[in-house]
């Protein structure tokens, strides 16, 4: 899933600083999931904001809202109601839903309130870890089932480089090395010899966009 | 030198000095030399004169360790234009395909001939760590695009390139990197690759390298590929002991910090180690010659390859009138106490 | 964003206790303010309303006005309450809708009104508390070959079926389910089968280790043996002299003592041989122990002290001890046929995956049970599943007996088939709930699974429930949820939240295990000291939300204190720890904005009331130094 880390807030109060009502938008989606931009943690930034404005003198009136996600235009349009009454709209979806949720009101402006780091696993409460990079074109297949483009610090598609160094990355030492973890598995599959195999340059026009994909079979024709 | 459209003899794919002297089978020296983090070529030129008719080639390199520097390649023609013979480094970290080929395109045209294909050092060790790593091309793919440029007259993308560049094609090996039981594996697919040559990080941990070669020997590699393995004079004993404990990743021996550590001199200490690492490389099968990486400390080159009784060279330029020391140069050693090396040379 | 529950018929009743509470405030005036801004059905004061006569009137009246919700507000007098309660069930009142006020020390009419006000707003928002009847199987499995085992199964099995296996021809794969309902996957004879219990009980026992190293290297052999060699050799040793040595590996087992005593007393009886037992710490405090020691002194067994190291030397002729007698200048020597020497006690083989597979947590020295007060004698951190014998650590080895009474006890719930449990725990609205399993991972007591079905109305048809047996009611879940999506009855956020609409000065939050009863002991001891302070009572302190500690703050607190258990002291395993890392967070978020030190983390056990006083006057001096709060939002 998409995950995000919450804004450190004195960035969020400097974008908020000239609106007087504000609407923090949450997302019942990837955020909740990640402990950053659900119903809770739109509370919680809530009360941090009203109390810092309050401290200011310049107090804040903010709605808060979470709806199932912002990535669909269906469930943007029940937050017309509360964008009405605002000056500005804080989401703390992804950066899919805080564009999209601003496509949906054009003439409100909208901040992010979240930094969206990656694609990544929930390992346990409140760990997660980056997996795929979505490049475009997938390798696992060569190389165990375990990513080289979004776990090797470098991308390297023939790795390891001579910075690995008992399974760790040179980069840092709470980086597995990604072609050490690869080599293991290979040994663990009996697949070893396809760390031999060459494999060639990478297409990366398919891995930056902006990207479009587009089924012609499923598209609907509502005319 | 050969121009691009000059044929080198027949065998020789670059026809330079370092090649001709690896295909003669002679114990090949090279030196190395760090550009500065300036727009000036006096470093490159004083120690460029030091190595003068004394190695081979010299390595030029590339953003070591991340650090923005004079490139690589602009320190490279210098050394042709000074009458010497550049190996020039390439890391994938600072460039796109695109930019590889354009300057291997002029490099090759402004007479530089070998050329070593590097992952990189990561980004976040230099001083702009959040700079872009573009990491296009992996080594692997770097040599593999430079050997079709040199032997099919192609461009990565298949297009054909009129007067392609024909590199001396080097690479880099790290007998001390995991997974160890395949290390030996990726310098064959080094090899596989094109590469002609292999420079390997300085040997700091003797037995771990004596166990690297008899894997590389039993697996036949040396008859494919010629090896020289990196020797670093280490200025310090305290320094030994730091790189053995606070470096990530650095192997080195016991045997190696406690010979630096008994030395009545230190800095003589680390000379004849590492002219005694040479003699012992000499011996050893698979091994081709010896690049010798001082860093930050090139003015020991001549010291050690004159000591190590390697002169004359065969093939390089100036082989039988080596460049006098330079007064610069002689300071320095004056004052790292290690003057009366060479007293010839003084 | 409050939800009323529709349907309430609140009944209000204002004592007077006899006149005291009219001493300060004229309750005629407070009924006043309630019947002017609030919804009731019926409202009246009394004198005193414990009396039979006026339990008689109310009843009427709960007749006549058809009330299901009760608020009494006058004395706190346990006694009392267990009337109202009582009353309550009688008329067909679920108890749960029945709230207490504590008038007895209001100050003023707006005072008392207030809390009532508080109390009132609580019966409206609390939804409504059903009872579930749950089918159950009675059936109870033992896990554990050897004497400990077969004596759990054996008296379970009077009571109810009972399943033993011994873990190594037959083992536990896999466990599913919840307590009445337990889903064993079982390996035998290499092939999976599953089977349903009720209850889980683990008797594995624990093992004897003999570690050289405790005895200088000392290598057994044939005159020198450890005490499991010894009991298990079967030899005579009919006029032979016979040494045991007790305290260098048996640590705080008593098991060694029990065996060793047990050992001395039968060879006396049998063959009058000469029999000495070394010790460093005479340790009898269980069961018997103390008769065995005086019965074994009056049979003529040595009992001989040494302190520090002793050495055990061969002889062709036999085996000594050389020591130090505490009380004597030269060291001493003891001549034996045979030294018998005390084992550490290990967990059984197959301990580790068990807990692993279980998810239950392990002690000290990898046995079962955490060193938690509050799971002993028997139980571990989840419902259903119980440990009887050494275990739970050698310590335990001794009170077999009365823990096999303990765990019958709570086993026979299941006896009948069928169990009828209050609804207590948390209820998860599906449309919030983004089954995200964060609950399910904080859950100290494997209590909630994920369910699925169309009436789950989200996008995954899905979401997380509670097991109503499983479930400790501690609300961790809830104040976990990202998502808002769980509600704890009787503390949901709604309810909490609006105690603190209007803040005293120092809110604090306080367990109900710990910090609330120290509260009240502390009130006895210096009440005026709780002028400005009030407390919100949880179930445990892992209920506590940063939300609550932020509003409390917005709404106009100075401070906010959490008043928890003390470490590893905590009734719901983790709930303290994850009190303190939300405390960690709300600081931070305060020193984010600058609104400086505000938040206390308090441990503090029930009866420590004068150290409840002492974090008091400790917040108050940290708010003196920070200033009034300057975050207070004025709606």
């Amino acid at each position: 899933m998409i995950v995000a880390e919450g804004k450190p807030v004195e960035k969020i109060l400097e974008m908020l600083t000239p609106y007087k009502k504000v609407l923090i938008a949450g997302c019942r989606g990837c955020v909740t999931v990640c402990l950053t931009g659900g119903e809770k943690e739109v509370g919680i930034l809530a009360s941090q904001i009203r109390m810092a404005r309050s401290k200011e003198g310049n107090p804040i009136e903010i709605l808060e809202q979470t709806e199932e996600r912002q990535c669909d235009a269906e469930y943007n349009t029940k937050f017309l109601a509360n964008v009405e009454k605002v000056d500005a709209i804080l989401s703390l979806a992804c950066g899919i839903g805080i564009q999209y949720l601003g496509e949906k009101y054009p003439s409100t402006p909208i901040f992010p309130g979240v930094n969206t780091l990656m694609l990544g696993a929930n390992i346990d409460v409140g760990k997660w870890e980056e997996r795929c990079f979505a490049c475009g074109d997938c390798v696992l297949d060569k190389t165990g089932g375990i990513c080289p483009i979004a776990r090797c610090s470098k991308s390297l598609l023939n790795g390891p480089c001579g910075g690995s160094q008992n399974g760790v990355c040179e980069v840092s030492k709470d980086v597995p090395c990604g072609w050490q973890l690869i080599y293991d598995r290979l040994v663990a599959l009996g697949q070893v010899d396809k760390m031999k195999e060459i494999i060639p340059s990478k297409n990366w026009l398919r891995a930056k966009g902006p990207r479009t994909y587009v089924r012609e079979d499923l598209t609907l024709d509502r005319s | 030198m050969t121009e691009a459209n000059e044929k080198p003899e027949s065998n020789l794919k670059s026809g330079s000095a370092l090649e001709r002297t690896y295909a003669s089978g002679q114990f090949v020296v090279t030196g190395e030399v760090g550009p500065p983090m300036e727009s000036s070529f006096h470093h490159v030129e004083m120690y460029g004169n030091g190595m003068k008719g004394r190695v081979d080639s010299i390595n030029l390199t590339d953003n070591q360790t991340a650090m923005t520097r004079l490139a690589s390649w602009g320190a490279a023609v210098k050394l042709v234009q000074m009458g010497l013979e550049p190996n020039w480094q390439m890391t994938c970290r600072d460039r796109n395909r695109l930019a590889m080929q354009a300057d291997m395109m002029a490099a090759y045209a402004l007479g530089v001939r070998n050329l070593l294909c590097l992952s990189g050092d990561h980004q976040a060790f230099g001083n702009h760590p959040g700079c872009k790593g573009v990491y296009d091309l992996d080594s692997i793919q770097l040599i593999a695009m430079t050997k079709k440029l040199r032997d099919e007259g192609c461009f990565e993308c298949g297009a054909e390139c009129k007067k392609p560049p024909k590199f001396f094609i080097g690479c880099a090996a790290n007998p001390f990197g995991d997974p160890f039981e395949f290390r030996v594996t990726r310098l064959e697919k080094k090899i596989e690759a094109g590469a002609d040559f292999v420079q390997t990080q300085c040997i700091l941990d003797w037995d771990r390298w004596e166990k690297f070669m008899d894997l590389v020997v039993k697996a036949g590699l040396h008859k494919r590929v010629y090896i020289s393995p990196g020797l670093m004079p280490v200025k310090s004993p305290k320094m030994a002991r730091y790189m053995q404990h606070g470096v990530p990743g650095m192997m080195v021996s016991d045997e190696f910090c406690e010979f630096l550590e008994k030395a009545p001199n230190g800095k003589i200490g680390a000379l004849d180690l590492t002219v005694d690492y040479i003699k012992r490389c000499q011996k050893m099968e698979g091994v081709s010659g010896v690049h010798v990486m001082a860093v930050a400390w090139e003015e020991v080159v001549p010291l050690v390859v004159t000591k190590a009784g390697l002169l004359p060279r065969p093939f390089a330029a100036f082989k039988d009138n080596p460049a006098p020391i330079s007064d610069e140069i002689k300071a320095l050693w004056k004052k790292a106490t290690v003057e009366n090396y060479i007293p010839e040379l003084a | 964003m409050t939800k009323q529950i529709t349907n309430t018929r609140i009944g209000i009743y204002l004592c007077d206790c006899d006149g005291k509470v009219s001493k300060k405030v004229d309750l005629n005036k407070v009924k006043a303010i309630i019947q002017g801004k609030e919804e009731f059905e019926y409202i009246r004061t009394v004198e005193i309303a414990c009396t039979k006569d006026e339990q008689a009137q109310i009843t009427e009246e709960i007749e006549k006005y058809s009330l299901n919700r009760l608020l009494v507000a006058g004395c706190s007098d346990p006694f009392i309450m267990r009337k109202f309660l009582q009353m309550a069930d009688d008329q067909g009142i679920n108890r749960y809708n029945v709230e207490f006020v504590d008038l007895s020390t209001a100050e003023t009419v707006e005072a008392a009104a207030s809390v009532v006000n508080i109390a009132l707003s609580k019966l409206h928002l609390r939804a409504e508390i059903g009872c579930e009847e749950l089918s159950v199987t009675p059936d109870v499995l033992v896990i554990g070959a050897g004497c400990e085992a077969d004596a759990a199964a054996r008296t379970i099995a009077k009571n109810q079926p009972v399943v033993q296996i011994d873990n190594v021809g037959t083992r536990v794969i896999g466990l599913d389910g919840f307590p009445g309902a337990f889903k064993v996957r079982l390996l035998e004879d290499g092939q999976t089968v599953l089977k349903d219990f009720g209850a889980i009980v683990l008797a594995l026992g624990a093992v004897p280790q003999y570690d050289k190293s405790k005895y200088g290297g000392v290598e057994l052999g044939a005159d020198v043996l450890s005490l499991s060699q010894f009991k298990n050799s079967g030899k005579d040793y009919t006029g032979k002299k016979i040494s045991f040595a007790l305290g260098k590996a048996d640590g705080d087992s008593l098991l060694s003592f029990a065996a060793v005593l047990k050992a001395a007393l039968k060879l006396k009886e049998k063959s009058a041989s000469e029999v000495s037992i070394l010790y460093e710490d005479m340790k009898i405090c269980a069961d018997g122990l103390e008769q065995d020691y005086e019965l074994a002194r009056k049979k003529g067994v040595n009992f001989l002290k040494y302190t520090g190291e002793f050495q055990i030397l061969s002889f062709p002729s036999g085996v000594a001890f050389k020591y130090r007698e505490p009380f004597l200048a030269d060291p001493a020597k003891i001549v034996a046929d045979y030294i018998v020497l005390a084992e550490d006690f290990v967990p059984a083989a197959g301990s580790l995956e068990l807990a692993e597979i279980f998810d239950i947590r392990t002690g000290p020295g990898g046995f079962f049970q955490q060193d938690n007060v509050h799971f002993l004698p028997i139980r571990s951190n989840r419902a259903g599943i119980f440990f009887v014998g050494s275990c739970h650590g050698p310590i335990h080895g001794t009170d077999l007996y009365l823990e096999i009474e303990a765990v019958l006890a709570e086993v026979s719930v299941f006896a009948k088939g069928k169990v009828s449990v209050p609804s207590l725990q948390p209820k998860v609205d599906a449309e919030k709930c983004a089954v995200c399993l964060t609950c399910y991972r904080s859950c100290p007591h494997h209590a909630i699974e994920i369910v699925h079905g169309d009436e789950y109305n989200n996008m995954y048809n899905s979401a997380a429930r509670m097991n109503p047996l499983a479930c400790q009611h501690c609300g961790v879940c809830a104040a976990e949820c990202p998502g808002k999506a769980i509600q704890l009855p009787l503390y949901s956020d709604q309810e909490i939240l609006y105690e603190v609409k209007k803040p005293a000065k120092i809110v604090a939050y306080a367990c109900e295990n710990s910090g609330y009863l120290a509260s009240e002991f502390a009130k006895s001891l210096d009440p005026e000291l709780q002028k400005d302070l009030q407390i919100i009572e949880v179930p445990c302190s892992g209920k506590i939300d940063v939300i609550y500690l932020l509003k409390a703050l917005e709404n106009g607190a100075d401070g906010v204190m959490l008043c928890v258990c003390h470490k590893e002291n905590c009734k719901f395993v983790w709930g303290n720890n994850r009190a303190e890392q939300r405390k960690e967070r709300a600081q931070q978020i305060l020193n984010q904005v600058g609104l400086g030190e505000r938040i206390d983390f308090v441990r503090v056990a029930a009866n420590q009331g004068n150290q409840f006083n002492t974090a008091v006057k400790a917040m108050a001096e940290k708010i003196r130094q920070s200033g009034t709060n300057p975050g207070k939002v004025v709606k």
